[in-house]
C-alpha cells in the first residue's frame, strides 16, 4: 500500500500541472510584499478594527491568507484531484481497475492522501520561504504568529484538495465535479471573513475556510493551544468528507 | 453524403446536449447571491469598507459592486466548464477524432458547440441581473437604484464575460487536457479581477486612466452616469473582439491534425 502512495505522490509530482501550482504559490509568495508595501491608512484602520493587532501586520496577514493563500488553494484543489475515478471511468479503464486486489474505497483514499501530500508538501515549503524571506520585508513582521496561523491555515487549504476529490466521485464525471467544487469552494472563500466583518462567530461554523483563518481574530495573544481547536475542527470536515467518498466508491457500480 | 437534414439534427443534437444540470444550479446559485448581497449594506463594518476602499456613495453601489464581481464569477466559469466540451474533453477521452471524421465540417462541429452555449450562458446572465435588480429593490428601496445605468453595466460585465471566454476557449485548443486547460482559464479570471483586489492594498500604483480602465467592478459604478454611453460603444467593441477571437480559434481547429492528437 505504501508503495502505491509513493507511486502516486511520485506521478503527481512529475506532472506539469503540479509544477505550476509550486511556481504559482512561491511566486505568489516572493511578490507579495511588493503589492503590500504602501497600504492606504483606511485598510490598516479597517484591519484592526475587524481583527487583532496593530493593524499593519495584521492586514498584511489578511491579505496574506485571503488574497493569496486561500485563492490559490481553492484552484490548486481541483487541478490536482478533480479526477480520482472519474478520469478513468471517462477511459473505460474502471472494470480493469477494479479487478486489482485493492478496494475502491483505498484505493481513493490513497490517491487522496497522495494529492493532499504533495499538496502540503508545496504549501511547507512555500511557508518556510515565507519565514525566511518576510522578516526581511514586511515591517512588524512576526515569523512566530505568521507559522502558526499558516501551521492553522494549512488545514484549511488542504480541505480544497479533499472536497474537490470528493465532488469528483459524488458526481461521477469530471466536469460538473470541478465546476460545482469551485464554485462551492469560491462561496466558502469568499464568505471566510464574514463572521469577523457581522461580529457573528456562528456564520463560520460551517466554513472550512472561516476555521482556517480564525485566529486573525486573537493574533496578538494566541498560544499552540488556542490553535488546536481550529485544527480539529479541521480535521473532522477532512475526515467526513473523505469517509463520505470512500462510502461513495464503494458502492459503485462497474 | 450528408444533407441539410443531417446537418439540422446534428445541429439539434448540441443545442440540446448543451443545457446540462449545472445551468439550473447556476441561476440558483445567482439568486443566492442577489438576496446575499442585498444584505451587505446593513452590515456597518462592510459598507463602510466599499465606501472607503472602493468609492461606493451608497448602500446600491455596495450590493452591485458584488453582484457585477458575482456576476462574471458565475458566467465565466459556468462558460467554462461548457467550453471544455468542444474541445478538451474530447480530445482528453479519445472522442475527437471519431467526431471530426464524419462528414461535419470542423467550423460547423464549432459553431454547433458554441452557439448554444452562447445562448444558454446569456440566459442565466438575464436570470443573474433579474436577481441583482430584485436583490437591491427589495433590501435597498428605488431610491438609489437607476435601471438604465444597471442594465448597461451588466451588459458589460457579461461581455467582459464573453471575451474572457473568447481567450480561454482559443487557448483551450493548445492544451491536451482538463487540468491544464483550467490552469490557463484561472490565469485569464486572475488576470481581470487582479487589478481589483491590488487596488485594495495599492491604490497608489493607479493613475486615474488605469484605475477608471482596471478597477473592476468599481469602475463602472463610479461613472454610473456615462454607463449608458459607455456600454453603447464597450460592449459592441468586447463582442466583437470576442467574435474575431473565436474565428482565430475555429481556423486554428482546421489546421489541427486530430487524428495525431
Amino acid at each position: 500500500m505504501t508503495a502505491f502512495l509513493r507511486q502516486e505522490v511520485r506521478t503527481l509530482l512529475r506532472t506539469r500541472r503540479t509544477k505550476i501550482i509550486a511556481v504559482v504559490i512561491c511566486y505568489a509568495l516572493l511578490v507579495f510584499p511588493i503589492a503590500m508595501k504602501r497600504p492606504p491608512q483606511s485598510m490598516v484602520d479597517l484591519a484592526g478594527e475587524w481583527f487583532d493587532g496593530d493593524g499593519s501586520f495584521t492586514l498584511f496577514m489578511f491579505a496574506y491568507l485571503d488574497l493569496s493563500m486561500n485563492k490559490v488553494s481553492m484552484f490548486a484543489g481541483i487541478i490536482l484531484v478533480g479526477g480520482i475515478v472519474a478520469d478513468e471511468r471517462a477511459r473505460g479503464e474502471l472494470p480493469l481497475l477494479w479487478s486489482k486486489p485493492i478496494t475502491r474505497s483505498r484505493y481513493f483514499l490513497v490517491r487522496l492522501t497522495g494529492a493532499v501530500g504533495v499538496f502540503a508538501g508545496i504549501y511547507i515549503t512555500a511557508t518556510l520561504i515565507g519565514t525566511v524571506y518576510y522578516p526581511s520585508q514586511v515591517s512588524g513582521f512576526d515569523p512566530a504568529i505568521y507559522l502558526g496561523m499558516a501551521t492553522v491555515h494549512l488545514f484549511a487549504a488542504g480541505y480544497a484538495v479533499t472536497l474537490a476529490g470528493t465532488m469528483g466521485v459524488l458526481l461521477g464525471r469530471k466536469i460538473p465535479a470541478m465546476l460545482v467544487s469551485l464554485l462551492l469552494l469560491g462561496t466558502f472563500v469568499g464568505v471566510a471573513f464574514l463572521p469577523f466583518y457581522t461580529d457573528s462567530p456562528w456564520l463560520g461554523w460551517l466554513n472550512p475556510f472561516y476555521h482556517g483563518v480564525s485566529l486573525i481574530g486573537q493574533m496578538t495573544t494566541f498560544t499552540p493551544a488556542d490553535m488546536l481547536a481550529p485544527i480539529a475542527a479541521l480535521l473532522a470536515f477532512h475526515i467526513a468528507t473523505a469517509a463520505l467518498g470512500a462510502w461513495k466508491v464503494s458502492r459503485e457500480e462497474q | 453524403m450528408t444533407t441539410p437534414t443531417a446537418y439540422a439534427a446534428y445541429t439539434r443534437l448540441e443545442a440540446r446536449a448543451a443545457l446540462r444540470p449545472h445551468h439550473p444550479w447556476a441561476c440558483a446559485l445567482l439568486v443566492v447571491i442577489g438576496i446575499g448581497d442585498g444584505l451587505l449594506p446593513g452590515i456597518p463594518s462592510i459598507q463602510h469598507f466599499f465606501e472607503a476602499v472602493f468609492g461606493a456613495r451608497n448602500g446600491v453601489h455596495t450590493i452591485l459592486i458584488n453582484d457585477y464581481t458575482g456576476l462574471l464569477c458565475v458566467i465565466y466559469w459556468v462558460g467554462v466548464f461548457d467550453l471544455l466540451r468542444v474541445y478538451v474533453t474530447p480530445a482528453e477521452e479519445r472522442r475527437l477524432a471519431l467526431y471530426l471524421t464524419k462528414p461535419i465540417s470542423r467550423t460547423r462541429y464549432f459553431v454547433s458547440k458554441l452557439a448554444p452555449t452562447m445562448l444558454i450562458l446569456t440566459l442565466v446572465n438575464v436570470v443573474g441581473m433579474l436577481a441583482a435588480a430584485g436583490g437591491v429593490l427589495a433590501f435597498a428601496g428605488p431610491a438609489d437604484f437607476r435601471p438604465g445605468a444597471f442594465i448597461a453595466t451588466s451588459l458589460m460585465v457579461f461581455a467582459l464575460a464573453v471575451v474572457m471566454l473568447a481567450i480561454a476557449n482559443l487557448a483551450f485548443l493548445f492544451v491536451r487536457d482538463t487540468y491544464n486547460a483550467i490552469l490557463v482559464a484561472a490565469a485569464v479570471f486572475i488576470a481581470a479581477v487582479l487589478p481589483g483586489g491590488m487596488y485594495m492594498y495599492r491604490p497608489d500604483l493607479f493613475s486615474p486612466a488605469l484605475k477608471d480602465l482596471l478597477v473592476f467592478p468599481a469602475n463602472l459604478l463610479w461613472h454610473e452616469d456615462d454607463a449608458p454611453a459607455i456600454a453603447a460603444i464597450g460592449v459592441p467593441l468586447m463582442l466583437a473582439a470576442a467574435a474575431v477571437l473565436t474565428a482565430l480559434a475555429a481556423w486554428r481547429l482546421n489546421r489541427t491534425d486530430t487524428i495525431k492528437a
